[in-house]
């Protein structure tokens, strides 16, 4: 499959169609990555400093630099079918590169692209978090949130929630498990996606209660 | 042209960058620099009331709260609430002092070591204010809470802190932490206004112990 490339508009926005059969349509999903990999670490006796990890300070497990970058992150989620895992089946997906500052991601209230779609929603990759724990062993979390604004200029739903996906070898302990970690690492980001889709649609039942 | 808009529109903001504030306007001495936290910790007790079975018990959801603290106050998000609140009123600035931001955490454990000013400024008005630690805990009788650390260091014109008070605030949380799976916007946006929260009491308590060794 062809990957088609297309430049929204002047300056740095990239946008990647996922779904190139479906251009004509007019509703998008705007996605966005997260700046890159934080990490938590919960020990007996230390392990409060966050981001300790992915820092290399003393103490706390190495971990590769950058080994899931904003722009691995693109890759990765357009080789998703997203619109499919969020009940979005007739959106064009236009994936950004460049990572949105935590206060764009949270706080807007508004489209974070200028578009003027009658069906319009954004997808962002806010934090993703190696994690690990002396009990529980490690785990790759991402924090998605989720707007979808219709044809309106403000959301009409949001919804945000962590996904987990435990590790078995990520980080890498020789060189010769460089290869595998980094894909089980990148599987787990995808499967991340695919389980923020499965805890939106939960979201969307409505309430369980006596039919009358 | 554009770096001089760019300081005379942050600088009637009263926010400037480190680099930023020394090109700023030398009518204005007074300066605070503010630097978040980089240490998070969760503890959550059952009714074994802590130690080992309890803290193995509870890892993996105490890790998960970490998470949770570390992406809804990260470094951005505690100087942006700190500033969302009336500083000079709350910690008595002097009229015009500008907020010098830091977003890289200063090293824990440094934070009680160095006694001499944290950042290369020069100005004949300096003062710091330091996020040390942000503390989640939760207890079987007393409930859900998130605590903070903060302290000031006010130098005046030289190398020699003149006042300093550190002290903990802490208030009640209702939402945090979000169960898995569920929407975590109201929970994460808790932790933000608890913060918040917490520096006015923080702040309180610090204008009572200036008013006791009669400064500002």
């Amino acid at each position: 499959m062809v990957a088609v490339l297309a430049m929204l508009q002047a300056g740095d926005l990239t946008a990647q169609d996922a779904s190139p059969s479906s251009l004509p349509q007019a509703c998008e999903l705007h996605v966005w990555p997260s700046s890159g990999l934080r990490s938590i670490y919960h020990g007996w006796w230390h392990g409060g400093i966050v981001d300790g990890a992915v820092t290399q300070r003393d103490g706390y497990p190495p971990v590769p630099a950058d080994p899931i970058d904003s722009r691995l992150q693109a890759n990765l989620l357009s080789q998703l079918d997203l619109p499919g895992t969020l009940g979005l089946a007739q959106f064009k997906t236009v994936i950004h590169e460049e990572p949105l500052a935590s206060r764009e991601a949270r706080s807007g209230s508004a489209r974070l692209v200028a578009s003027q779609t009658p069906c319009y929603a954004e997808l962002i990759a806010d934090d993703v978090f190696f994690q690990q724990d002396v009990v529980n062993g490690s785990s790759l979390k991402t924090l998605f949130r989720f707007r979808d604004f219709g044809g309106a200029q403000s959301p009409l739903r949001t919804f945000s929630t962590w996904a987990r996906t435990p590790l078995k070898l990520f980080p890498p302990k020789t060189p010769a498990d460089n290869e595998p970690s980094m894909t089980e690492l990148q599987g787990a980001y995808r499967n991340n996606a695919v389980l923020f889709g499965g805890y939106l649609a939960k979201a969307m039942l409505p309430p369980k209660g006596k039919a009358k | 042209m554009r770096w001089i808009v760019k300081i005379a529109a942050a600088a009637s903001l009263g926010v400037l960058s480190p680099a930023m504030a020394q090109e700023a306007a030398p009518a204005n001495p007074c300066e605070l620099h503010v630097w978040p936290a980089e240490r998070m910790t969760s503890v959550t007790t059952g009714l074994l009331g802590g130690g080992l079975i309890d803290a193995m018990i509870h890892s993996g959801t105490d890790a998960n709260n970490k998470a949770s603290l570390a992406s809804a106050l990260d470094s951005p998000s505690q100087l942006d609430a700190l500033q969302s609140l009336d500083l000079a009123t709350l910690i008595k600035l002097a009229p015009g002092t500008v907020v010098v931001r830091h977003d890289q955490p200063l090293e824990r454990k440094s934070m009680n070591k160095v006694k001499t000013r944290r950042s290369d400024s020069q100005a004949s008005c300096y003062s710091e204010l330091i996020v040390a630690d942000v503390f989640y805990q939760k207890a079987a009788i007393y409930g859900r809470s998130l605590r903070t650390l903060f302290m000031i260091r006010n130098f005046g014109n030289d190398q020699k802190i003149d006042f300093e008070y550190k002290a903990w605030g802490g208030n009640g949380l209702s939402l945090f932490p979000p169960k898995e799976g569920e929407n975590v916007e109201a929970a994460l946006g808790e932790l933000v206004s608890v913060f918040k929260k917490n520096f006015e009491e923080y702040a309180n308590n610090a204008r009572r112990s200036m008013a006791t060794k009669k400064i500002g």
